[in-house]
């Protein structure tokens, strides 16, 4: 098998598609306003004209230099330009001012490679130990599973927690329509052949995170400041910097990974946390001089690029996405007729051992042409927004009708454009809805098979041990997050009401 | 555009409600006990519950505030005609590229929204003729998607490879 998966990673069309992936993703994310989701979702009309291998891995290696490249402009300008690089852009964006940008952004990048590293070593090591353990769910086990992933993915979205339901249900909800997975009748169809087969998944999510961007951009026109210098070595100081601060690196390359393995975490929320660890509970990461920055922003750029790695966990093994660039990785997978899964482990482990391998050479080419993207940041910050909008809106509309072949396909941008920009506007996550459209058609199916099979008893989702314990920690994880919710309601009101105990 | 979370809630609600009610019209198989409208009601269930907490939650916090909020960009004419100019351009371009073919609808695609974000028109029209040319030789000649040619189908052989 390691001679298959060799000679697949050796294969120079898939080098190549590899490198012309990253470049990509490095300038897209370098751009701010354009995300690392974008990047990925602007690139499925292009790989799903290629090979299974060189499509999934043209998506994994855009996403993981897009995730990086954000760094660049929140470094240089103030301006995340993804946002899983806000956690540390003011900490980066300080020692650029004080001349030493090329030390903060040089850091960076070695420890959103090594984070990426890691990730791919924890992911290959544990994806086959758990996919022994997923053969053995039957449709009850993969049932909570998808509930609990859905669940997290909304709980962890932020903001009011009945937003996020009610975009998870409108997710769902837009999951029904076509036809019905057991009995094949036609639902919410309105007679159109167009809608039989349910909306298309990349019409829906080029519309809501790619035209809902152009229509934030067009409303709120980024203004960059002047660009500052980015002089001096960026690899030697990194390579000392790493040494000082493996520590901070390795934990935030462990806690990313274990964030992104969680679903509904994405790398944001891995930023955060390793961020906050760093500056709280690291001796040099307490520290507010240079020392300090550079161990903060290395324990936050390794998790957020580790969390990348921990997400496809969940995605091969389960086949369930943690966050919204999986679902695309996903989605792809299945176009491309590899379907992930406990299965694939069994039926193909080269072509699953070779998805992680094209994890870890996106990584270790990250330094090269990240040290490139850094120093060429001022022309692809030059690259003007009035022609670079347009063409990204002609690739939208091309990207809608060359998946679907279909001009309907092209009116679902727009539609799904306003809502997002609408969704958004008015504090509604996005992220539940595209992964309850991913995740509603196995829902459903899995939901429907089990209670059509124990004729209406819902004890049966609580009969198998594995099944159990899934449900239980689904309903605790639903107590939880209500708990919250209501608690500083319920606190508000006896301080109000001093009388009331 | 921000609209007031008790304007919000009950128009959550009542697409939970409808989703519910079109769904108990859905035929059902005799053969099976549970049938294609009961996932939509579970959905659209919780679709309403959301929408009367936030509805609810909104009347609580209202304090005064507007119900709909007008965002600032759409005092300015020439950004809010940016922005209505993408959806405008998206359904423009569904509605003319069967007659127009690809590439005339491309091109005037690339140069409306270029000449909208003050780029002279002058160097407009030929960066929108060659991105536009571009583009389709991508899309056409290397990945075989099958775009209209309209009135330039005579010339389409040019262009195909």
């Amino acid at each position: 098998m390691l001679s298959d998966v060799m000679s697949q990673l050796t294969d120079g069309y898939l080098l190549l598609v590899i490198f012309c992936s990253a470049v990509y993703g490095l300038v897209i994310g370098a751009i701010p306003g354009l995300t690392a989701l974008m990047a990925s979702a602007l690139l499925v009309p292009f790989v799903i004209f290629m090979q299974p291998l060189p499509a999934v891995a043209a998506i994994i290696t855009a996403s993981a230099m897009a995730i990086f490249a954000g760094d660049i402009p929140g470094a240089l300008l103030r301006m995340p330009g993804t946002p899983a690089s806000a956690a540390y852009a003011n900490e980066a964006n300080d020692m650029v001012r004080r001349g030493k940008g090329a030390a903060a952004l040089g850091a960076g990048l070695i420890a959103s490679s090594l984070g990426g590293l890691v990730s791919a070593v924890i992911l290959s090591l544990a994806a086959p130990s758990l996919a022994k353990i997923a053969l053995v769910f039957s449709s009850v086990e993969y049932f909570w599973l998808g509930v609990l992933g859905l669940s997290c993915a909304t709980f962890v979205a932020g903001g009011s927690l009945f937003k996020g339901l009610a975009s998870l249900f409108l997710g769902l909800s837009l999951a029904t329509v076509g036809m019905d997975p057991i009995s094949g009748i036609p639902r919410f169809s309105l007679g159109s052949p167009n809608l039989l087969g349910g909306f298309g998944l990349i019409p829906v999510l080029i519309g809501l995170f790619a035209i809902s961007e152009l229509l934030r951009n067009a409303a709120n026109p980024p203004h960059a400041d002047a660009l500052p210098k980015t002089t001096g070595s960026i690899l030697i100081p990194s390579l000392s910097n790493l040494w000082r601060h493996r520590l901070g690196t390795l934990r935030g390359s462990a806690i990313g990974t274990m964030t992104g393995a969680l679903p509904g975490a994405g790398s944001d929320i891995a930023a955060w946390i390793s961020y906050a660890i760093a500056r709280r509970g690291s001796r040099a990461g307490r520290r507010d001089d240079d020392h300090g920055a550079t161990e903060r922003i290395m324990s936050a750029s390794s998790a957020n690029n580790a969390s990348l790695g921990g997400a496809y966990i969940p995605a091969t093994v389960f086949g369930i996405p943690g966050d919204a660039i999986t679902a695309i990785v996903i989605s792809v997978m299945f176009i491309k007729g590899i379907n992930p899964g406990p299965t694939l482990f069994l039926n193909k482990p080269e072509v699953i051992y070779t998805i992680f391998g094209i994890f870890f050479i996106a990584n270790l080419l990250l330094i090269p042409l990240g040290i490139l993207c850094i120093r060429g940041f001022g022309y692809i910050l030059r690259l003007p927004r009035a022609y670079v909008s347009p063409v990204v809106l002609l690739f939208c509309i091309l990207g809608a009708f060359s998946v679907e072949n279909t001009l309907f396909a092209v009116g679902l941008i727009a539609v799904f454009g306003l809502l997002g920009y609408v969704m958004e506007s008015n504090d509604i996550p996005l992220a539940p809805a595209i992964l309850g459209l991913i995740l509603g058609p196995m829902i459903e199916e899995t939901f429907m098979t089990t209670i059509l099979k124990s004729q209406g008893d819902l004890g049966i989702f609580f009969d198998r041990q594995i099944g159990a314990v899934l449900g239980v920690v689904t309903i605790l994880a639903w107590v939880l997050a209500l708990g919250a919710q209501a608690w500083p309601a319920l606190a508000r009101r006896n301080h109000r009401n001093p009388y009331s105990k | 555009m921000r609209i007031h979370d008790v304007v919000m809630g009950p128009l959550i609600l009542l697409t939970g409600l409808g989703l519910c009610l079109w769904a108990s019209f859905l035929p059902h198989p005799g053969n099976v006990a549970f049938g294609p409208g009961l996932f939509p009601t579970l959905t659209g269930s919780g679709l309403a519950i959301s929408g009367s907490i936030i509805g609810l939650s909104g009347w609580l916090k209202r304090r005064g505030q507007p119900l709909f909020h007008k965002p600032e960009w759409m005092s300015h004419r020439n950004i809010a005609l940016n922005f209505w100019l993408i959806p405008l351009l998206i359904v423009g371009y569904l509605l003319c590229v069967d007659t127009l073919g690809f590439l005339l609808t491309a091109t005037i695609v690339l140069f409306s929204m270029m000449v909208a974000n003050a780029v002279a028109w002058s160097r407009a029209l030929p960066t929108a003729i060659v991105t536009a040319a571009s583009i389709n030789v991508l899309f056409a000649s290397l990945l075989h998607v099958p775009l209209p040619w309209g009135p330039l189908t005579n010339v389409s052989g040019w262009l195909i490879w």
